[in-house]
């Protein structure tokens, strides 16, 4: 087992954050985060099949051939989502009402079909859960932000930040500020290494 | 050619058995994962009596079995939703009825309706009559308020609406707007679909002695 993968892997969902560094998944982050519950929700839902399809996709990844990898693994990443599906409406009836036109979508989220092709299909079991769980948990941390700044701005009157358009703009500042001080610390630890 | 087709049928055996194995997981789950069925809990029971008073306290009422939950079909509960709601989550979840007691006989729908975008469902209990006309109703869920916002679920307003929909068997959102004075439209709305999907499902079980 590669230590330097698996390192790389644990801290992509921060170095690398989905949303705001590789900018995958705007679909659901901007329309479900304007409630910081819903926008849990769907994070961890998401996170949940990204782990999941990560580790099948890397179980499989010598025995699907080259020319199927592509709907083999929508095929496993669907049978993943419609298992969360089905969880969330036995379990959490009220969310699951708020978010449910979104769970299906998770199939079709670039964040899953981008690291079950760019990292699961190329890394072993470990490494793959560790990058789905890694990047799942940036997800939730990055649509949990932006709920909470909305939903924030929203109570405060400025209701405009609700709405889709906000979102944009709320996620284009969030997204800002987050490169910014990722570019700090890359600095940072560049200066300290070269002294 | 006969690569080609060696490497055709490779993919199409191994996308044959991806796919049966993610059938056979699903199916799996399906019969293992237990499906969301409202009850009849003592937080239910006590909206009910608060409602429709049965003289004791709520956990005596719910003990001595005062209130049942009727045991509607699904497929034809899902039925009855699909042609009677005004969007996909305005629905009927249960009906309970009360069996002893002076509102003996009066049944009470719990539906949902929605609100603002985004938010979870309205959840109300609307108390029926033996006529089917609203005899009172009450709010078992919500999560629309916001601050300063002048809502259909401030104390002043719902207690407005109460009043105004008693005896109702027909309502829409204009009305409860221009008698409660809620300004807030979508909350109007949730609530108004939520009441005249229950007066439907209580009209229904009327005119068929109780059943759907």
């Amino acid at each position: 087992m590669n230590g330097k993968t698996l390192k790389n892997a644990a801290l992509g969902g921060i170095l690398n954050n989905p949303v705001f560094v590789l900018v995958l998944g705007m679909c659901p982050t901007i329309a479900q985060s304007n409630n910081i519950v819903n926008a849990f929700g769907l994070g961890c839902a998401t996170a949940a099949v990204l782990v999941f399809s990560n580790i099948a996709i890397s179980l499989l990844r010598k025995v699907i051939p080259d020319k199927v990898r592509l709907p083999a693994y929508i095929v496993i990443i669907a049978t993943f989502v419609t298992i969360v599906q089905m969880v969330i409406s036995g379990f959490l009836p009220e969310l699951y009402s708020s978010i449910s036109s979104f769970i299906p979508l998770i199939v079709v989220n670039c964040i899953i079909l981008g690291r079950a092709e760019s990292f699961a299909s190329k890394n072993g079991v470990l490494a793959s859960a560790v990058d789905g769980l890694s990047m799942g948990i940036g997800f939730i941390l990055a649509i949990s932000l932006l709920g909470a700044v909305r939903q924030g701005l929203g109570a405060l009157g400025l209701t405009l930040f609700v709405k889709p358009a906000g979102g944009f703009i709320v996620l284009g500042f969030v997204m800002a500020l987050f490169n910014f001080l990722m570019g700090l610390y890359r600095n940072r630890r560049n200066s300290l290494m070269e002294a | 050619m006969k690569n080609s087709a060696k490497s055709t049928l490779k993919s199409v055996a191994a996308m044959s058995v991806i796919s049966v194995v993610c059938v056979a997981i699903l199916a799996f789950g399906n019969a293992f994962i237990p499906k969301y069925k409202p009850t009849l809990d003592l937080r239910t029971a006590t909206m009910i009596n608060e409602m429709l008073p049965t003289g004791l306290s709520s956990q005596s009422a719910f003990d001595e079995g005062y209130f049942e939950m009727l045991d509607l079909n699904e497929k034809k509960l899902a039925a009855f939703n699909k042609s009677n709601r005004a969007e996909p989550n305005n629905k009927v979840l249960a009906v309970y009825k009360v069996v002893k007691g002076e509102y003996s006989g009066y049944i009470v729908v719990e539906a949902q309706g929605q609100g603002y975008s985004g938010n979870a469902p309205i959840s109300l209990l609307t108390a029926f009559d033996a006529s089917a006309a609203v005899y009172d109703v009450t709010l078992k869920s919500q999560n629309e308020n916001s601050p300063g916002t002048n809502g259909i679920f401030l104390k002043e307003n719902f207690d407005r609406f109460r009043e105004f929909i008693k005896g109702k068997t027909d309502v829409d959102a204009g009305s409860i707007t221009a008698e409660t004075g809620a300004t807030s439209v979508y909350s109007v709305k949730g609530v108004a679909n939520t009441v005249k999907i229950s007066m439907k499902m209580a009209a229904a079980l009327n005119e068929n002695g109780g059943k759907l």
